[in-house]
C-alpha cells in the first residue's frame, strides 16, 4: 500500500460523477489510469499518444499514470502497452437511473394498455377501490354504464385531459333520474325557511356509491343533520328537543268527538252499541301515518242517525197576525182564489225520486199506494170553513230573507209576511228563490231549495191565505220539504244531506262581510238557529267544527269542516303507526301513547272558530315516551326513523324507459 | 550563478556599498550570492513582481528603471477577478456544464498557457509582460527605482502578500535573492537589517500593534515607543513546507522536540509575544509528554497575564506553557519594561479587570471571544486530541480546512457531485485523507492562512481573492508548472491534463506533453451557495471549518 | 438535533392541521379524502424533490442537510398522512393494490436506509481504514498481485510448492483474493471472514516450515487487509445500494399516484 497514494503527482480526482466505470475495475482487476471514455467504450487501449522527438518516439505517459515506460514506444510510434479493450460499465447511479426510467415507463405502458384495450371494469383500471354500485342503481346503468354518472369516462385521452381542467360534478347526473319539489342543490330541497343561507348541497354529501351490490345508499348518519342544525345532539334520546307542546294534537279535529265523554258516558250508556277499543273506530289495517277511522255510517251512524234526521229546518212559518184594522189590510180572498184554483199537482219531485230509489221496492210501492189513498181523499172531501190561528213567530230564515226589524213585533212583519204568501200563492217558490238570490252568491237558491216543488209551498201559502185546513200532500218519513198548517219546513234524510249544508253554509256565509247593523243582527239570528249544536237543521255542527278561515277576498269567515281532515302532512317528519302497532299488537297499543285527559276541556275548543285554540281529550305525547323504546341499545333512534330529508323526493318517467325491466323502487 | 558572473554584479555600480565591506565578508557575500541569487533580465514593461502575490525573495536593480505601482486592475496581472454568479447564471450549470473531464475552451489562453515544458525546466520562465500598458500609465503614476535600489524585501521576509506591482520600465537587470540568502546578506551587511527593520517598524509594524487588543488603545506616542522597543525573532525553516512530509514519518513526541523553542515553561516572562507569522504551539507539562493547550496563528499574543501579574509585583511569576514554533514562525516580543512603562497605565486606567490566570474549573461555556488561556488547561485529553493532531498535521494552517465527521458520512459522494456540478462538471477534491479517530481532514484545499503553494508560481495565476481571501488559481494564465502543487504539503493542488471539445487531450505542439492546468478548490467562490460540499452533504458530516474554532468551540 | 425537533414539530403540527381540517370537511360533508390526498400527494412531491435538489447543488435551495432533515420527517409524516387518507389496510383492487403495496415498499425502503445511514458509517470509522468505494477493485487487485508475487517468490526461495498449490485450491485464498467475499455477512457484521482466514491460516500451518510461514504470515496479513477491504466494499455498496430499491420504487409510486391523482380528478 502506497502512503502517498493521493499525493497530486499519483492520483487523479474520483470522478463519481462520470457515468462509467472501468471494466477490468469491474472484475476486479486493475482499472487503467485513462479510464472510459464519454461513449462508454474502452479509453485504456495505450497508455500514451508518442510523440516524435527528433527521431525518436518518445513516451509521453503522465507521470501520475506512472511516468514513462520503460520500454518505451515501438519503432512505429505506437505506445507499446497496448492492452484488449475492456468493457466499461455504467456506474450504480446510472443503473438506479435506468431502473427508475424502466419502472416509470412500464407502468405509464400498463396503465395505457389497459386503458386502450380494457377500458371498462378490468381489474387492475378499478381506480378507487371500486366496489360494484348498489343494486338499485345497476339497472339504470346497464345501458349506458359508467358513463351515466362519470361523463369522461372511456372517451380517450383527450376527454381525460379536458375533465382535469373542468369542474365535474356528480350531483348534476343525479337529477337525470331523481326528482324533487325544489332544487336538488338546496339543503331539504329548499323546502326550509328562506332566511336560512345555507351553502349549497351535493348528492354525494349523504349518498355514496360504489361501497357493494347490497349497500343501502340511503342510509345517513346523525352527522349529515348536525351539519346545519344549530341544535346539535347526540342521538334522539340524548339531547333531541322536547316535542311541541301540544304534539301531536296541535289543531282542532274538524269532527268534534269527545273520546272521553265517549267511553266514559255514551258508550256506558248505549251498552253494546259502543266499541270497546279504538279499533272499534279507527281502521288499523290501513294505519300508517294516521290511523284514519272507518265513515260515519260504519261509525256514527248507529247513534246519530237519528239525531240528523229529527232536526228540521223551518223555511217559512205563518206567525201571528195582529187582527185587520181594515178591510182593506185583509186579504183579498178572490186575488187568492184565482192564484190557487185548479187541482193540485204535486208531483213526485227530486227529492221523491232520490228517496223512490233509496227505498227497497216492497216499501216503495207501499208508499206509492198510500200516496194514492190519500189523494183521492182529499178530492171527495168539501172544503170547509177553517178558523186557523197561527200562534207562532216569524222564523229566522224570513226574518233575515225579508229585513224585518223587529220579527216578534207584528205590525213590523204583518205586511211583508202577507206579501210574501201571497207571492208563494201566487208563483210558489219564485219570490222565496229571488230574495235568497238577494242575499246571497248565485246558484244558492238552487242548492237552498233543491227538491222543494214550488207545489208544494203554493198549497200551503193559499191555505194559509184563505185560512183553510192546510193538508200536507205527504208527510215523508224519510225527511224532505214538508209543509203543514203553519209551516214550510225541510227535514234532513241524513247525513251530509246536501240542503241541510247549503244551509248552514248559507247562513254562516250570512254574517261575512254584511256591514247593514240590522241586517247582521238578523244574519246572525239565523245563524244562530240553523249552526246550533243542539237543534241547528241536522245537528250537524254537534259533529262537524265551524273554522273561520280566510275567503279568497280576504275575508274572513266561517266554514263547515265537513270532510275528515287529518294533521297537515309535515314534508320532513315521518311516523307509522303500524309499525308501532305491529311490534305492540292491536288491544293496548294505542293507549300506550294516546292516554285520555279526562279533565280535559274538549268541548271547549269547539266554541271559537280557530282551530289552534285546542285542547285534546288526550294527554299530549312527550320525547319520553318514545325514548322508553328508542334509545342506546334498544329500538333504532337515527334521525331517519322520524325525519325525511327530501321534499317530495320522487323519479323521472324517463327513466322508466331506461330500465327494461322495472325496478323495485322502494321510496 | 557562475563564479564569473557574481564578479561582475559585485563590480556593478549598483552594488558599490557592498564592496566597502571586509574582505572576509565579501567572500561571504559571493557564497550567499552564487547559492540564493539569480540575475533576472527584463525588457520593458516585463513584470518583475505582482501585487498580492506571495514571494520568497527581493530584488536589487542592478541597470535600467522599474516602475512601481499599486493598484492594478487584476486582470493586468494576470489573475481574474471572480464575480458571484447570479441566480441564472447559476442555474445554467444544469445544463452547460461539459461532460468531457478537464474540458477548456483553448481560444481563452495565451500562447505560454499552451506550453507544458518538461519536469524541471519551470523554472526558466520567462516573464509576463503586463498587459495594457497606456491605461495603467494613464491612471497610474509609477515610482521609478534606479539602480541601486532594492525591492520586494518585506514581502519576502515578512511572508506577507506583496504589497505593489514592480514592472520594467526600461530594459532592466535585476538581481534576485531568495530569502535565505536574503536573511544571510542581512546578518552581514549590518546596514541592511537596520534598514530593512527600521522600514518595517515605520510602515508596518505599529498597524500591527493597533490591530492587537491589549494595544489597540494607546495613543500614537505610546504607540511608537511600544513599537521601537519591540524585537523581532524569527523561528524554524522559511521552507517549512519541504521537511513537512518528513516530519509526517517521525513520531509526535520526536517532531515536539525538534519545533523551535520560543518561549519556555517555567522561564521568566519577560514581555508580551506576539505572533506575526505563522504558527506556535503553545503546550505544557503533562506527564513525561507535553500538553498542547492551544496554538496562536498570526495576530495571536501570549504573556499579558503573566506580565501583568508580574507587573502588578507579584512574586514567583513563572510562564505557565511553552511556546514552539510551528514550522516557520516571525514573533513579535514587546518587552516588560515597554509595557510597564506605555501600557500598564493604560490598563489600570481603563480598570482592566486584573488579568490572572483563573484557578477555577474550566469555563466551557464562556464564548470563544472572551475565552482565555486559562480556560483550557482543564480540558481532558480526548477534548484536546483532536487539537494535538491538527497542530501535528499543521491543519491548523487552513482557514476552510474540509473535515468530515465519518460517523455521519455515508461515503454518498454528494459532496464530490456537487463540487464537479460547480467547477464545469470537475471535482476539485477527493473525499479522502488523513482520518484522527471519527475525522476526516479530505484533500482539500484548506485556504491556508500561510499559503506556501502561492510562492513561486511564475504568473501570479494562484493568488488570494480580494474579497473573501480564499486562494484560486486562474487558469487562463496557468501554465501546469507544477510549483504550486509541489509547494503544497498537503497536496490539494492536483494537476490535470485537459482536453478540447473533441473530448482528446490537448498536448504542447512542440513536444507533444498534454498541457496541464494546476487545479484545486476556489471555495466555490463564484457560486452564490458558497462552498458546494458542504451545501451538498446531506447529513452535515462535511464542514469547511478553520480548525481554531474546531478546537475552541 | 434542536433541527429535528424544528422538524418534528412542523410535521406533528402538519398533521395535525390538515387532521383538523379533514374532520371539519367531514362534518360539513364535504369530500374529507382530497384533503388528505392532497397532504399526502403534496408531501410527496416535496419529498421527490429531494432528489431534484441534488442535481440543483449551485442554487441556494436550502442546505441539503435541511433537505435530509425535511426528507426524514416528511417521509414519516407522510405514513401518517397516508393512514388518514386510506381507511383500509389492504384494497381490493389491483390497481390500489400495487398503489398501497408501492407506497408502503418505498417507506420500508426509506426507513431501512435511514437505519443504514445512520448505523454503517460508524461501522465503517471503527475498522479503522478508509478506502474509496471505486478503488477498493484496485485496491484489491494490488493485494492480489502482492500475495501472488510473494507466492511466486516462496516457491523460487523455499523450492516447495505447498503454498501456492494452497492459493490455488479450490474456494482457498486465489477464491478469497480474487474479488470481495462473504459480502452479506459484512453487512451484518459478521465475523464470517475473519473466522475464515483464520481457518486457513490454521489449516496451512502443520505443512510448512519456519521460512514458508514467514511468507504465509505475510500473505495472511494481506489477507486481513482485504478483509477490512471487503467490509468497507460491502458496506459502502449497500450504503449505495439501497437507493437503488428506494428509487425506482419512488419513481413508480410518483407515477400510481399521478394516475390516481387524473383518476379522482375525472371520476368525481
Amino acid at each position: 500500500m502506497d502512503e502517498n497514494e493521493f499525493a497530486h503527482d499519483k492520483s487523479q480526482y474520483e470522478r463519481p460523477n462520470f457515468p462509467y466505470r472501468c471494466g477490468r475495475g469491474v472484475l476486479w482487476q486493475k482499472p487503467c489510469y485513462q479510464g472510459p471514455n464519454l461513449d462508454g467504450s474502452c479509453g485504456g487501449v495505450s497508455e500514451c499518444t508518442p510523440a516524435l522527438k527528433g527521431s525518436r518516439w518518445q513516451c509521453k505517459r503522465s507521470k501520475s499514470a506512472g511516468g514513462a515506460c520503460e520500454d518505451g514506444p515501438t519503432p512505429y510510434g505506437e505506445c507499446g502497452l497496448k492492452r484488449t479493450p475492456c468493457a466499461p460499465k455504467p456506474t450504480l447511479r446510472v443503473y438506479r437511473g435506468r431502473l427508475a426510467l424502466l419502472v416509470a415507463i412500464l407502468i405509464v405502458a400498463l396503465i395505457g394498455f389497459l386503458q386502450a384495450f380494457y377500458p371498462i371494469n378490468n381489474r387492475f383500471f378499478k381506480s378507487s377501490d371500486l366496489n360494484p354500485i348498489s343494486k338499485a342503481h345497476q339497472k339504470f346503468a346497464q345501458e349506458s354504464g359508467c358513463t351515466t354518472c362519470h361523463a369522461s369516462h372511456n372517451k380517450g385521452p383527450g376527454a381525460l385531459v379536458k375533465a382535469l381542467v373542468t369542474k365535474t360534478d356528480l350531483s348534476a347526473n343525479c337529477v337525470n333520474c331523481h326528482t324533487f319539489a325544489g332544487p336538488s342543490s338546496k339543503a331539504h330541497n329548499g323546502g326550509i325557511k328562506k332566511d336560512h343561507d345555507y351553502q349549497d348541497t351535493h348528492c354525494q354529501m349523504c349518498h355514496l356509491e360504489h361501497k357493494g351490490e347490497s349497500f343501502n345508499t340511503k342510509v345517513l348518519t346523525g352527522k349529515q343533520c348536525n351539519f346545519c342544525h344549530k341544535t346539535k345532539f347526540e342521538s334522539f334520546s340524548r339531547g333531541h328537543p322536547e316535542f311541541r307542546e301540544k304534539f301531536p294534537y296541535l289543531k282542532r279535529n274538524s269532527i268534534k268527538f269527545n273520546h272521553v265523554s265517549h267511553f266514559n258516558k255514551h258508550f256506558e250508556k248505549s251498552k253494546n252499541k259502543g266499541p270497546k277499543t279504538c279499533t272499534g273506530c279507527h281502521n288499523i289495517t290501513s294505519a300508517d301515518r294516521a290511523v284514519r277511522s272507518f265513515g260515519f255510517d260504519v261509525v256514527c251512524a248507529e247513534c246519530h242517525a237519528r239525531q240528523i234526521i229529527s232536526k228540521n229546518l223551518n223555511l217559512i212559518t205563518l206567525p201571528e197576525m195582529p187582527l185587520p184594522e181594515s178591510e182593506e189590510d185583509l186579504i183579498d180572498r178572490n186575488e187568492v182564489f184565482s192564484f190557487c184554483a185548479g187541482p193540485v199537482m204535486i208531483e213526485m219531485d227530486a227529492n221523491m225520486d232520490e228517496l223512490k230509489k233509496r227505498m227497497s221496492g216492497p216499501e216503495r210501492k207501499k208508499m206509492e199506494a198510500e200516496r194514492r189513498k190519500m189523494e183521492a181523499e182529499r178530492k171527495n172531501t168539501e172544503m170547509e170553513e177553517f178558523e186557523a190561528v197561527s200562534t207562532d213567530s216569524v222564523t229566522v230564515i224570513s226574518a233575515y230573507l225579508l229585513n224585518l226589524k223587529d220579527k216578534d213585533s207584528s205590525e213590523e212583519y204583518a205586511t211583508p209576511i202577507q206579501e210574501l204568501i201571497l207571492e208563494m200563492a201566487g208563483n210558489g217558490t219564485d219570490r222565496m228563490a229571488q230574495l235568497i238570490e238577494e242575499h246571497s252568491a248565485n246558484g244558492m237558491a238552487k242548492k237552498l231549495l233543491a227538491g222543494l216543488h214550488p207545489e208544494v209551498l203554493k198549497r200551503a201559502a193559499c191555505a194559509w191565505a184563505l185560512n183553510e185546513e192546510y193538508e200536507p200532500p205527504i208527510q215523508s218519513e224519510y225527511g224532505g220539504w214538508f209543509a203543514n198548517l203553519v209551516s214550510v219546513g225541510y227535514t234532513p234524510f241524513g247525513h251530509a244531506d246536501p240542503v241541510a249544508k247549503s244551509w248552514i253554509e248559507f247562513a254562516l256565509a250570512a254574517t261575512a262581510g254584511e256591514e247593514d247593523q240590522q241586517k247582521r243582527e238578523l244574519a246572525k239570528a239565523m245563524q244562530k238557529e240553523l249552526v246550533d249544536p243542539k237543534d241547528g237543521v241536522g245537528s250537524c255542527i254537534k259533529c262537524h267544527a265551524v273554522t273561520a278561515k280566510k275567503s279568497a277576498k280576504g275575508k274572513e269567515q266561517l266554514f263547515v269542516e265537513w270532510e275528515i281532515t287529518w294533521p297537515e302532512l309535515k314534508p320532513f317528519v315521518f311516523y307509522s303507526h303500524k309499525n308501532h302497532i305491529d311490534m305492540l299488537g292491536v288491544d293496548d297499543s294505542c293507549q300506550h301513547c294516546h292516554v285520555m285527559d279526562d279533565k280535559a276541556k274538549y268541548k271547549d275548543s269547539f266554541e271559537t272558530e280557530d282551530p289552534a285554540e285546542f285542547v285534546s281529550n288526550f294527554r299530549s305525547i312527550e320525547r319520553n315516551q318514545c325514548v322508553t323504546c328508542h334509545s342506546e341499545n334498544q329500538v333504532a333512534q337515527e334521525c331517519q326513523l322520524c325525519h325525511i330529508y327530501h321534499l317530495k323526493p320522487g323519479f323521472k318517467k324517463t327513466m322508466m324507459t331506461v330500465a327494461k325491466t322495472q325496478p323495485s323502487i322502494n321510496n | 550563478m557562475t563564479d564569473a558572473e557574481v564578479k561582475r554584479i559585485l563590480s556593478l555600480p549598483a552594488l558599490q556599498i557592498l564592496n566597502k565591506e571586509k574582505s572576509s565578508v565579501i567572500t561571504r557575500l559571493e557564497k550567499i550570492l552564487k547559492i540564493h541569487a539569480r540575475v533576472m533580465r527584463y525588457e520593458p514593461n516585463g513584470i518583475v513582481i505582482r501585487e498580492g502575490d506571495y514571494g520568497n525573495s527581493a530584488f536589487f536593480v542592478l541597470s535600467g528603471e522599474v516602475g512601481v505601482v499599486l493598484g492594478l486592475p487584476p486582470e493586468s496581472l494576470g489573475r481574474r477577478t471572480l464575480h458571484k454568479k447570479n441566480f441564472w447564471q447559476a442555474l445554467s450549470q444544469l445544463w452547460s456544464n461539459s461532460k468531457i473531464p478537464e474540458k477548456r475552451d483553448i481560444s481563452r489562453y495565451g500562447p505560454e498557457a499552451l506550453r507544458q515544458r518538461d519536469d524541471g525546466d519551470s523554472q526558466t520562465t520567462k516573464p509576463i509582460f503586463l498587459q495594457d500598458i497606456p491605461r495603467v500609465f494613464d491612471s497610474k503614476e509609477p515610482v521609478l527605482l534606479k539602480a541601486g535600489d532594492y525591492f520586494g524585501e518585506l514581502a519576502a521576509l515578512g511572508r506577507t502578500p506583496r504589497s505593489a506591482t514592480v514592472f520594467a520600465k526600461t530594459d532592466a537587470e535585476l538581481l534576485e535573492i531568495r530569502w535565505q540568502g536574503l536573511r544571510d546578506l542581512m546578518k552581514l551587511v549590518k546596514g541592511w537589517r537596520h534598514e530593512i527593520h527600521q522600514t518595517y517598524r515605520k510602515n508596518a509594524l505599529k498597524t500591527h500593534l493597533q490591530a492587537t487588543p491589549i494595544f489597540s488603545h494607546l495613543n500614537d506616542q505610546d504607540l511608537q515607543a511600544v513599537a521601537d522597543a519591540t524585537r523581532f525573532e524569527t523561528y524554524g525553516q522559511f521552507d517549512w513546507q519541504g521537511s513537512y512530509k518528513d516530519l509526517q514519518e517521525k513520531d509526535s513526541l520526536e517532531a515536539l522536540q525538534e519545533e523551535p523553542i520560543i518561549a519556555r515553561e517555567g522561564d521568566f516572562p519577560d514581555g508580551v509575544l506576539m505572533v506575526r507569522v505563522g504558527f506556535a504551539r503553545v503546550t505544557f507539562r503533562r506527564g513525561n509528554g507535553r500538553k498542547t493547550l492551544i496554538y496562536l496563528g498570526a495576530g495571536d499574543f501570549y504573556g499579558a497575564d503573566e506580565t501583568f501579574e508580574l507587573l502588578k509585583g507579584k512574586k514567583d511569576v513563572r510562564m505557565k506553557v511553552s511556546i514552539a514554533g510551528l514550522g516557520y514562525v516571525e514573533i513579535l516580543r514587546v518587552p516588560a519594561e515597554a509595557i510597564e512603562k506605555h501600557v500598564l497605565p493604560q490598563w489600570e486606567a481603563k480598570n482592566w479587570q486584573i488579568r490572572t490566570i483563573d484557578k477555577g474549573p474550566a469555563k466551557k461555556k464562556r464564548p470563544a471571544k472572551f475565552r482565555r488561556m486559562a480556560d483550557y488547561f482543564d480540558r481532558s485529553l480526548a477534548d484536546s486530541a483532536l487539537l494535538e493532531w491538527g497542530v501535528q498535521e499543521r491543519f491548523v494552517n487552513g482557514t476552510q480546512t474540509m473535515l468530515i465527521n465519518m460517523d455521519r458520512c455515508v461515503r454518498c459522494d454528494d459532496c464530490v457531485r456537487a463540487c464537479a456540478e460547480t467547477h464545469d462538471g470537475n471535482p476539485r477534491f477527493i473525499r479522502h485523507g488523513k482520518t484522527f479517530q471519527n475525522w476526516m481532514v479530505a484533500n482539500a484545499c484548506m485556504h491556508c492562512a500561510d499559503p506556501v503553494c502561492m510562492i513561486g508560481c511564475p504568473t501570479g495565476a494562484i493568488h488570494r481573492t480580494v474579497a473573501g481571501g480564499s486562494v484560486v488559481i486562474n487558469d487562463d494564465t496557468c501554465i501546469g508548472c507544477q510549483t504550486c502543487a509541489n509547494s503544497c504539503p498537503y497536496s490539494n493542488i492536483r494537476m490535470a491534463s485537459i482536453r478540447g471539445d473533441d473530448g482528446q487531450l490537448v498536448l504542447d505542439k512542440q513536444n507533444h506533453n498534454p498541457i496541464l492546468k494546476a487545479t484545486k478548490c476556489d471555495l466555490c467562490s463564484d457560486q452564490i451557495t458558497g462552498p458546494a460540499c458542504a451545501y451538498a452533504c446531506p447529513h452535515d458530516a462535511l464542514k469547511r471549518v478553520d480548525f481554531n474554532q474546531v478546537i475552541l468551540d | 438535533m434542536t433541527r429535528l425537533w424544528g422538524f418534528g414539530i412542523a410535521a406533528g403540527a402538519f398533521f395535525f392541521l390538515i387532521l383538523v381540517w379533514t374532520l371539519k370537511v367531514d362534518q360539513s360533508l364535504g369530500p374529507s379524502n382530497f384533503i388528505s390526498g392532497w397532504a399526502v400527494f403534496g408531501v410527496l412531491v416535496a419529498l421527490v424533490l429531494f432528489n431534484g435538489r441534488k442535481r440543483l447543488p449551485f442554487l441556494p435551495l436550502a442546505s441539503a442537510s435541511w433537505w435530509f432533515y425535511f426528507h426524514i420527517t416528511g417521509g414519516f409524516l407522510v405514513v401518517f398522512l397516508f393512514w388518514l387518507h386510506t381507511d383500509i389496510i389492504w384494497p381490493n383492487s389491483l390497481y390500489n393494490q400495487a398503489l398501497v403495496f408501492m407506497f408502503y415498499s418505498v417507506s420500508i425502503t426509506g426507513i431501512i436506509g435511514l437505519f443504514i445511514e445512520k448505523t454503517y458509517p460508524k461501522s465503517l470509522t471503527q475498522s479503522g481504514v478508509e478506502y474509496i468505494y471505486e478503488r477498493i477493485p484496485e485496491r484489491i487487485a494490488e493485494i492480489r498481485a502482492e500475495a501472488e508475487s510473494l507466492i511466486e517468490e516462496c516457491t523460487e526461495k523455499t523450492g516447495s510448492d505447498t503454498l501456492a498449490k494452497h492459493y490455488l485450491e479450490q474456494n482457498s485464498l486465489y477464491w478469497f483474493f480474487i474479488r470481495p467475499r462473504f459480502f452479506f455477512n459484512h453487512i451484518f457484521r459478521g465475523r464470517a471472514a475473519k473466522h475464515w482466514i483464520k481457518n486457513q491460516c490454521s489449516l496451512l500451518d502443520r505443512y510448512l516450515n519456519d521460512e514458508e510461514l514467514a511468507y504465509s504470515k505475510k500473505i495472511f496479513d494481506l489477507a486481513n487487509t482485504k478483509r477490512i477491504m471487503d467490509f468497507h466494499y460491502s458496506m459502502q455498496r449497500v450504503l449505495k445500494g439501497w437507493l437503488l430499491v428506494h428509487v425506482p420504487l419512488s419513481t413508480g409510486l410518483m407515477v400510481l399516484a399521478l394516475w390516481h391523482f387524473v383518476v379522482v380528478q375525472v371520476y368525481l
